[in-house]
């Protein structure tokens, strides 16, 4: 899921950035080709953003000479911010959000987040009786039944016996 | 033998089940037919009341029963960990069905030094509703273009729950999947990170689950999903600020999350009804940077038109997007933290 994104949403500005410094990243895991394609896309959806913000001030600007502009629209066409594109804007809450994460390192510090202990699995040791018994019933019950075919296609499941049920 | 068969022969598929009878048998064919089948399947039926245990042993796969529900796809899985034997393990959903070279070009992944984890490209099977075609257009612009810009500065924000590949003994070593957050895929995967390990992403490996097809499916999966999101910034928070271009994506999606739903909700629509029906162009004014990554993407695969016609569900569909995020926030905010997993689809 994209979180938010109403119009220009900082997240998808950000992948669009990302791409266009991708030819500058120190070491990219992405092969040149890989690098190259979103690229190329980055600069084209980059001219679409900036063609489309400029055929709506060009629409509000035809409203307004038309006389027909409500006053709103009409202030907002004389008006140099309403015509610079959204982009800088958000370019500059996007810079300043940037500049708080990088702050709060430097407040607070790193700190690995806990993580739960380790599964016993089959594959290193013998499982634990009290975890796996209803499990391992209800595997050899199953193992029992007839075993069908799908369609043509026998099922090329390997049986493996597991640790637990030896 | 090829890599991705020395990878298939030491992989088992792990398919957490819940009254899931109805969609199983198409996951279990479509794992029986991978150019590249895996060592072994575990369906781990959760208590299923449908028969679903049947309908996978009838199939030919392993069915674990856990002596209680486990009460999440988290841990149905960590659940069938434990029977795990072989050296890499998968796990997707029951309702998921693979491309046939999905583990073949999955597999490649594990080829790379210090990689742990490897996930592949997600397209709805179905695209009637409205639902399932916002979701198409979302998948469409956030796999083509989003995630393989993540993955080319090797951070991918997430391993989809959906359809992933994991080294058995790393996921192991941290404890299987968690059932601490709402979202233990991306719970995992931002585990993975802070402790040194890789994740990749494969567009070329598919699978296509089944979207939600109504709103109370819907509801219930964006629910968990956003307060799977809020929960993860909440616990991760100081464990990836060590991370510059993961810290910068958390950062902004976190931000996005909290103001974007607000200005899509109340902002735009009072701004469109009082001062001018001009600001409703807000609500779409990225349908370029959205069109073009989604329509290249669709043409490659020869559904030009169906994507067309889904963009205006995309947008239909992000706020209700908003809506569930704004929700999230505000409840997690409050402490009614989310900790009933409630299945979405």
């Amino acid at each position: 899921m994209i979180a938010g994104v109403p119009g220009l949403g900082l997240s998808g500005l950000f992948v669009l950035l990302s791409a266009l410094a991708l030819p500058l990243a120190r070491r990219p895991t992405a092969r040149r080709v890989q690098v190259a394609r979103l690229f190329t896309l980055a600069v084209i959806m980059t001219a679409a953003v900036i063609l489309s913000w400029e055929a709506i001030v060009a629409t509000v600007d035809a409203i307004h000479i038309g006389g027909h502009a409500a006053p709103v629209i009409a202030t907002m066409a004389g008006n140099a911010i309403w015509r610079r594109p959204v982009i800088v804007v958000s370019v500059t809450v996007m810079i300043a959000v940037l500049a708080m994460a990088q702050a709060l390192l430097h407040l607070v510090g790193v700190q690995p987040t806990p993580t739960p202990p380790p599964v016993r699995s089959a594959r290193n040791e013998a499982i634990s009786p009290r975890v796996s018994e209803s499990a391992v019933r209800v595997h050899q019950h199953r193992r029992s039944r007839v075993r069908t075919g799908v369609g043509r296609h026998r099922a090329p499941y390997r049986r493996r016996r597991l640790a637990t049920s030896g | 033998m090829t890599a991705a068969a020395r990878f298939a022969e030491d992989l088992t598929v792990i398919v957490p089940a819940y009254n899931e009878a109805g969609s199983l048998a198409d996951t279990l064919k479509s794992l029986v037919n991978q150019t590249t089948p895996p060592a072994q399947v575990l369906v781990v039926d959760d208590c299923s009341t449908d028969g679903t245990g049947e309908v996978a042993a009838a199939l030919g796969a392993e069915v674990l029963r856990p002596p209680a529900n486990t009460g999440s796809k988290a841990g149905a899985q960590t659940f069938a960990l434990r029977h795990v034997t072989t050296r890499n393990v998968m796990a997707i959903d029951a309702d998921t069905v693979l491309a046939p070279d999905a583990i073949q070009e999955l597999s490649a992944a594990f080829i790379e030094q210090g990689v742990a984890a490897a996930c592949g490209l997600v397209l709805p099977r179905y695209v009637d509703t409205i639902w399932e075609r916002g979701r198409y257009v979302e998948y469409l612009y956030s796999f083509t273009f989003h995630k393989q810009v993540q993955d080319a500065y090797g951070r991918p924000l997430i391993s989809s729950g959906c359809f992933s590949a994991y080294r058995t003994d790393v996921l192991c070593a941290f404890g299987g999947w968690s059932s601490r957050t709402m979202a233990e895929d991306m719970d995992l995967t931002w585990s993975l990170y802070e402790r040194g390990w890789r994740v990749r992403f494969m567009p070329a490996a598919l699978c296509y689950p089944i979207e939600p097809r109504s709103w109370d499916f819907l509801a219930k999966q964006l629910r968990r999903w956003s307060h799977g999101f809020v929960q993860n910034i909440h616990l991760h928070w100081r464990g990836i600020l060590g991370m510059p271009y993961l810290r910068s994506t958390v950062a902004i999606a976190g931000f996005d999350a909290a103001f974007a739903p607000a200005a899509t909700l109340v902002l735009l629509p009072l701004l469109s009804a009082f001062v001018s029906a001009w600001f409703a162009l807000g609500f779409v004014i990225d349908l370029p940077v959205v069109a073009i990554p989604v329509l290249i993407g669709a043409w490659r695969r020869a559904e030009t038109r169906q994507a067309l016609t889904s963009l205006p569900c995309y947008y239909v569909l992000r706020i209700a997007n908003c809506w569930f995020m704004l929700r999230a926030l505000l409840d997690e905010a409050r402490g009614r933290r989310l900790a009933v997993y409630e299945k979405g689809h």
